[in-house]
């Protein structure tokens, strides 16, 4: 989604088109969970999808840093948030119970897989090209 | 004494009382050149807004620009998910996705 989201943003999002509800999964583990976390505790500041993009942007450098937490905590400062309350909302654990009942609500819901979206509820299972989306979402387009 | 001659002398003094009035005002040493920078014909009239600045993280890995525009409406739904875009677009593009 690293490369289309922002194609989706430019083309629809900005234009009052779609709206992007983002649902996370956590069938990779712990890290992936800290990392939802980490992009909650940056909505507190007004900055969850800058967190999301930072992250996805650097996935690579996180997953080989030696300390996943210190790496979040230095995105969330290269962003501008405020580092002492990011990591004391991390600390604090505080999103791990919503974070993994959304979790498992969209394993209830059939999402086996990632990724996974849902255009007006018409589910569309693995990535996809932007040209893709943008041919779902104009047929829907009034 | 001839007419230039004394214009000559005339414009001397002018020039002498025009240095001497410049250094009374001026600081006893100046080490940088003045800041104010004279508009010439050739400086751009064109006014320009500056995009966002996007911020560059400086990580082991290669430089990454995160677009940070925060211009765009984002909130949350009943259940908690964060939703990026306009409450009441048409249409719902949700995203199933997993960190790493």
């Amino acid at each position: 989604m690293l490369e289309v989201e922002p194609q989706l943003i430019d083309a629809y999002v900005r234009t009052g088109k779609i709206r992007i509800i983002v649902r996370p999964l956590f069938q990779t583990g712990e890290d992936s969970l800290l990392a939802a976390h980490a992009t909650e505790c940056a909505g507190e500041q007004q900055h969850y999808f800058a967190m999301r993009t930072a992250i996805y942007a650097d996935q690579g450098g996180l997953f080989a840093a030696e300390s996943i937490t210190a790496g979040l905590s230095q995105r969330a400062q290269s962003i501008g948030l405020d580092g002492a309350a990011f990591d004391s909302c991390m600390q604090s654990d505080k999103y791990r119970l919503p974070l993994l009942t959304g979790y498992t609500r969209a394993k209830e819901a059939g999402i086996i897989s990632r990724p996974v979206f849902e255009i007006n509820g018409q589910r569309i299972i693995g990535a996809r090209q932007f040209s893709e989306f943008a041919a779902i979402i104009d047929q829907l387009t009034p | 004494m001839t007419i230039i001659r004394l214009l000559s002398m005339i414009i001397f003094t002018v020039v002498l009382a025009n240095c001497g009035s410049q250094s009374v005002g001026s600081p006893a040493a100046t080490p940088w050149p003045s800041a104010t920078i004279e508009p010439t014909r050739e400086a751009p009239t064109q006014t320009t807004i500056a995009a966002p600045t996007p911020i560059v993280i400086a990580t082991n890995e290669p430089i990454i620009v995160v677009n940070t525009d925060d211009s765009l409406a984002s909130g949350l739904t009943p259940e908690g998910y964060h939703v990026l875009g306009d409450m009441a677009a048409p249409i719902t593009f949700v995203d199933y996705s997993d960190y790493f």
